[in-house]
């Protein structure tokens, strides 16, 4: 014996794993599907989960750094009780000091060069700096220490910024308090909101704050992030809810983390979110499953006969383990390797250098992340783990006998057949052909259970790869670029260029028309009566240019007006701390009307179309706001606009204002204007006070908060938190003591001649601007959607280049998936082959027959999908509808059909090559 | 001296809407070296009993003692450990492990134990079953009756108590069935082998000490065999 010691070892460990390496190379056609099964869904998954983490980090970034600020939301004029309270919150990330002390002025004469502001360390650290890229020293802690952005440098004429330099600054502290001071640079860095229109913001010492009569522990402003779970609004109600506010004019200003903003703007939100890694994960878990499940047969009879042979369970276990440990391990190290490959280097250079091009870059952007790469890995492992598990479970719990004998059934379960009667028996011959898709459907449906499973991963497996599509095609930006009319003429406010108000700045969400601009500020030298935003002339220019669709056209027209309110009328507005009564007692003196105090003296009104009163209507009967919308359509009352400006106690106020009465006056005329701008004070005097024009008293009917959700879009020109914005219908508007403007200008240009249109724009736009700016009127600008589609160009590349990896991956995903079942099946089935080739089945009939198998997983699959998978694709538009304005639900029918002839092109190809191969048989 | 005692053997297959009685009541014991055939028709309960003595299957009622041990008493693995020791099987199908050659097939039950074959015995084993010249091949490269013996030989390499054979010659023709009937009749003599075999074939009963014949899941009359 000893000439021949044959390949065996010495012990019983040595024995399984020799037994486990014979078992792995006799299934070797199996095994190597398995490997690469597990290869594939270890780096699809690497890579889907980076990507949309990256994706999520950019988007945090840009959000951040768009915005100036990392706080979500916001509590003005708080204490240091109120700070305690809120960083006790356990849905309270983290809440920062930031207290306004002042501006620079622009050495040039004209504006500031930024605002001046004092934060605590939480402030700077976690809110503001992570706004700010190139970041040079440290945040000022000496008392003449400050830090300034570049771009404010710029303006003071510093081109080389030294730590410790010199700064000698004019410094606005108030409305009417100025000073000189010398600061010393203690760092500098980059921000990024003149993109979005953002003032720059300088920041100084606490120290010098407190020198200037400011503080952080009184009437600071709170900044507050949030769990990023939370949305804004929750986080509002939340906050107003559980903080003791001390006066009615404090409020919350809530709104989404960058991350929750991330999420939502990937997948809807984080719900969604996770249902989608849910469908993703069990995608990849079955295409792993489905390849052990079809060998489960074969591998249960092996077992039970090494069972008969005396392997114990334990032995079994490791026996079959052992068989699968090369492939799955191979398979997990392999797609490790390729997806740490993949995101080294391809991602970053598409992600990295297109995402964040105009945002400072994405060097703080991981796209390498060694943590989600090792869950992947871990997670294939746990499938593959999970998918032998029913194999073990199934050959342990049958008897030696049970389990060699083992067919795939459950033992002892017979599915009852109908009893035949005598005539039942003569059975309707069939034709060759129809013989075999006879045997096709009961070798399907031999195993319903097996069957079953199968068509629902396939399912599975499309339907994950569909939701991507349709959430890639439908949160396209340019969805919401394509909601926006093609061009949108308006007239300017004070300081459009220097602050990027009307410029969207890459932001296809903000709205242009949005300010923190007062009605002073929006028309300064043009706050006269006669003054229209956009002139009758420009206006017929516009409507009549060539190429423009008419019927697109939407004008919103109006006026600016000075309202007086009733003392109930006015209290929402008054966030003094005083009431109105109060205010009028404490400032009646000066003659000035309490408007004027709370700066509600100037407001535009819009006239409202009847469709555009009746979806306000509609919105407000919908939301029970309690409003006299009856008056409005009436022609006998106005509405107040906000954008979310009332805390809850102010809403109630605002309530029991409905039905209070309101006069509006005209603004002066220009002649009078001109008149006292020349006069000295005793000619005022002289001339005493405006005599303007007032209107009879008309019903406010109510307040109503623009930034509610389902809130009806209609076009208006400037607004905000400052700035009073009433609409009425024509009728109500003909009662006011002014004439109607035209405030803005939306049209579509006629398919193709976009380009044509925008030329007549800029010729007529440029014409008016030079002919108001020799008047010294506010000129005129224009938004086209073509050019906020090309400065979006490398941001809407890549978001739809991260859903298109992600919808490529998971459509292979499942047509591997279905590869796998075919060739599996086929590989465990040879015996069988053999014995019906015996028979008599010609090989052409088995092709033919396994085609037709493979064809009844297809139709029962695509069936399925396109019922319920269809339901399932609809409710996840709706909800993603909600989720992003500017979503459009798209069936995917393309994709879909494209799909099913890939999966019988499959279904049909394996077998042909299998039989070519000579894989049918032993 | 007692080797196997079954006692009072009962195994009922019960279903929503019927039961099998495929063993009724079975008493018998076997002594060492004896060579038992079990003889019956199909359905008669030959095989049930032969799966219930080698611990392939638990008794409805009754129980089966091998060399004083009781199987009813044994976990499953107790008794898987116990079969790979104590008992080796020889099936109609050979059902040799077809990923190993025949020696690895032949000391398998050996190495699942950890333990190295016994040299000589081995080669006397293989040598009287003829296949000496086939240990380096695998299982399909050979004939049925080839590969019976290797499975003959898997059973007795570890010199089992008892060797439980079912149907050995089910799958190989008259002249073959015959030639391995006989190396099964003279290991068992060489080697003091107890043997119990399950067949519908006389011809191949004809080779035991004893006979006992089966019918409706009992025993009927106690024969002896032709050797007797």
């Amino acid at each position: 014996m000893r000439e021949y010691r044959g390949r065996m070892a010495g012990s019983a460990r040595q024995a399984m794993r020799m037994l486990s390496r014979r078992g792995a190379r006799a299934a070797a056609g199996r095994n190597r599907i398995l490997f690469f099964a597990v290869l594939f869904c270890t780096a699809a998954m690497a890579v889907i989960f980076t990507f949309s983490t990256g994706r999520i980090q950019a988007e945090q970034i840009r959000s951040v750094r768009q915005a100036g600020t990392a706080a979500s939301t916001c509590l003005d004029r708080a204490d240091m009780s109120q700070y305690e309270s809120i960083r006790s919150l356990s849905y309270i990330q983290a809440v920062g000091r930031k207290t306004y002390a002042g501006r620079a002025v622009s050495p040039k004469g004209e504006g500031y060069v930024c605002r001046l502001s004092a934060l605590d360390e939480v402030g700077w650290e976690v809110m503001e700096s992570p706004a700010y890229t190139e970041i040079e020293g440290h945040y000022p802690t000496g008392e003449q220490e400050i830090m300034l952005p570049l771009r404010a440098l710029d303006d003071l004429g510093i081109s080389r910024p030294r730590e410790g330099m010199e700064i000698s600054l004019e410094v606005e502290k108030g409305l009417f308090e100025k000073s000189r001071e010398t600061f010393l640079l203690s760092g500098w860095y980059t921000d990024y909101t003149e993109v979005s229109g953002g003032e720059a913001q300088g920041y100084i010492s606490v120290a010098k704050l407190e020198d200037w009569g400011g503080s952080l522990k009184e009437e600071t402003e709170l900044l507050i992030l949030q769990r990023d779970t939370l949305d804004g609004q929750q986080a509002e109600e939340r906050l107003y809810r559980d903080v003791g506010l001390e006066t009615d004019a404090q409020r919350f200003t809530g709104g989404n983390t960058a991350s929750y903003e991330a999420v939502r703007r990937l997948a809807g939100g984080y719900g969604t979110a996770a249902l989608a890694a849910a469908v993703i994960l069990t995608g990849m878990f079955f295409l792993i499953y489905n390849v052990m499940q079809i060998s489960m047969a074969g591998d249960v009879r092996q077992m039970g006969l090494l069972h008969i042979l005396g392997m114990t369970d334990a032995q079994l276990r490791d026996f079959y383990l052992g068989q699968l440990k090369g492939s799955v391990l191979g398979g997990v190290l392999a797609g490790t390797a390729l997806s740490a490959i993949l995101l080294l280097t391809w991602v970053p250079r598409i992600l990295g250098e297109k995402y964040l091009r105009d945002w400072g870059g994405a060097e703080s952007v991981t796209f390498f992340h060694p943590g989600i790469l090792a869950a992947c890995a871990a997670f294939a492992l746990l499938a593959a783990g999970g998918a032998a598990l029913p194999v073990i479970l199934r050959a342990v719990s049958l008897n030696a006998l049970e389990a060699s004998a083992y067919t795939g059934g459950r033992p002892g379960k017979r599915r009852k057949r109908r009893a035949v009667t005598g005539e039942q028996k003569r059975r309707r011959p069939r034709s060759p052909k129809r013989e075999l898709v006879f045997m096709a459907w009961q070798n399907v449906t031999r195993h319903r259970g097996r069957f079953l499973l199968t068509v629902l991963s396939l399912s599975l497996g499309m339907e994950a790869a569909l939701g991507a599509l349709v959430v890639a095609r439908g949160a396209d930006y340019r969805g919401a670029v394509a909601k926006r009319p093609d061009f949108v003429v308006a007239g300017s406010s004070c300081y459009p260029a220097e602050e990027g108000e009307g410029d969207l700045g890459g932001n296809l969400e903000k709205d242009p028309f949005l300010t923190g601009k007062d009605g002073f500020s929006l028309l300064y030298d043009n706050d006269y009566d006669e003054f229209s935003p956009i002139s009758p002339e420009v206006k017929e220019q516009l409507l009549t240019a060539e190429g423009v669709d008419q019927s697109s056209v939407k004008l919103a027209e109006g006026g600016y007006l000075s309202p007086a309110f009733s003392r109930k009328g006015l209290e929402p507005l008054n966030d003094s701390g005083d009431s109105v009564e109060e205010l009028e007692e404490e400032y009646g003196s000066t003659g000035l009307p309490v408007e004027v105090m709370l700066g509600a003296d100037f407001c535009t009104v819009q006239i409202l179309s009847e469709e555009e009163i009746q979806e306000l209507t509609d919105f407000a009967r919908e939301q029970d706001m309690g409003l006299d919308m009856d008056s409005l359509a009436g022609g006998n009352g106005v509405l107040l606009l906000h954008d979310h400006i009332l805390s809850p106690a102010r809403e109630k106020l605002a309530r029991e204002s409905v039905g209070e009465p309101i006069t509006f006056s005209a603004l002066w005329t220009k002649e009078e204007r001109e008149r006292r701008m020349e006069a000295t004070q005793e000619e005022l005097e002289q001339m005493g006070e405006v005599q303007r024009q007032t209107s009879q008293p008309l019903t406010l009917c109510g307040y109503m908060n623009t930034k509610a959700e389902g809130f009806p879009d209609f076009p208006r020109s400037w607004h905000g938190e400052n700035i009073l914005y009433f609409v009425t219908s024509r009728e109500g508007f003909e009662k006011l003591p002014t004439e109607a403007k035209t405030l803005l200008v939306e049209l579509d240009a006629e398919d193709g001649r976009e380009a044509d249109v925008q030329k007549d724009i800029e010729r007529i736009t440029a014409a008016e601007n030079r002919k108001r700016d020799e008047a010294g009127e506010a000129g005129v600008f224009f938004i086209s959607a073509g050019d906020l589609l090309e400065e979006a160009g490398s941001y809407i590349f890549v978001s739809n280049l991260v859903f298109a990896v992600i919808a490529v991956l998971l459509i292979f995903a499942g047509l591997l998936n279905y590869f796998n079942v075919c060739v599996t099946g086929i590989l465990s089935r040879r015996g069988e082959f053999d014995m019906m080739e015996k028979i008599g089945m010609t090989r052409r009939q088995q092709r033919w027959m396994l085609a037709a198998e493979g064809g009844f997983y297809v139709l029962t699959a695509a069936v399925l999908l396109l019922t319920a998978g269809s339901a399932l694709l609809a409710v996840l538009g709706a909800v993603m509808e909600r989720r992003i304005s500017w979503f459009a639900f798209h069936w995917p029918a393309g994709p879909a059909a494209l799909m099913t002839a890939g999966l019988f092109v499959i279904c049909l190809g394996v077998p042909f090559l299998a039989c070519r191969r000579g894989s049918l048989s032993r | 001296m007692e080797i196997v005692r079954a006692a009072g053997l009962k195994k009922y297959y019960v279903t929503d809407t019927y039961e099998v009685r495929a063993l009724d009541g079975v008493t018998l014991c076997v002594e060492e070296g004896e060579f038992l055939a079990v003889v019956g028709t199909s359905g008669s309960g030959k095989t049930t009993l032969l799966n219930l003595m080698g611990g392939l299957e638990e008794p409805t009622a009754g129980g089966v003692w091998i060399r004083g041990s009781s199987l009813k008493d044994m976990s499953r693995e107790e008794r898987t450990v116990f079969r790979r020791r104590n008992i080796g099987f020889v099936f109609q199908q050979f059902n040799l492990v077809p990923m190993l050659d025949v020696y690895e097939n032949i000391v398998l039950p050996l190495r699942l134990d950890g333990e190295e074959p016994d040299e000589a015995f081995l080669e006397e084993l293989v040598t009287a079953l003829g296949i000496k010249g086939k240990l380096g091949r695998m299982p399909q490269t050979l004939s049925g009756g080839q590969q019976q013996r290797a499975a003959i030989a898997r059973a007795l390499v570890t010199k089992p108590a008892i060797l439980l054979a079912d149907e050995p010659t089910g799958s190989l023709d008259s002249v073959t069935g015959m030639e391995v009937m006989g190396l099964l009749r003279t290991c068992a003599d060489r080697f003091r082998q107890t043997v119990v075999l399950v067949t519908h074939q006389e011809a191949a009963a004809q080779m035991a000490d004893r006979v006992l014949r089966m019918s409706d899941g009992r025993l009927s009359g106690d024969k002896g065999g032709g050797r007797l």
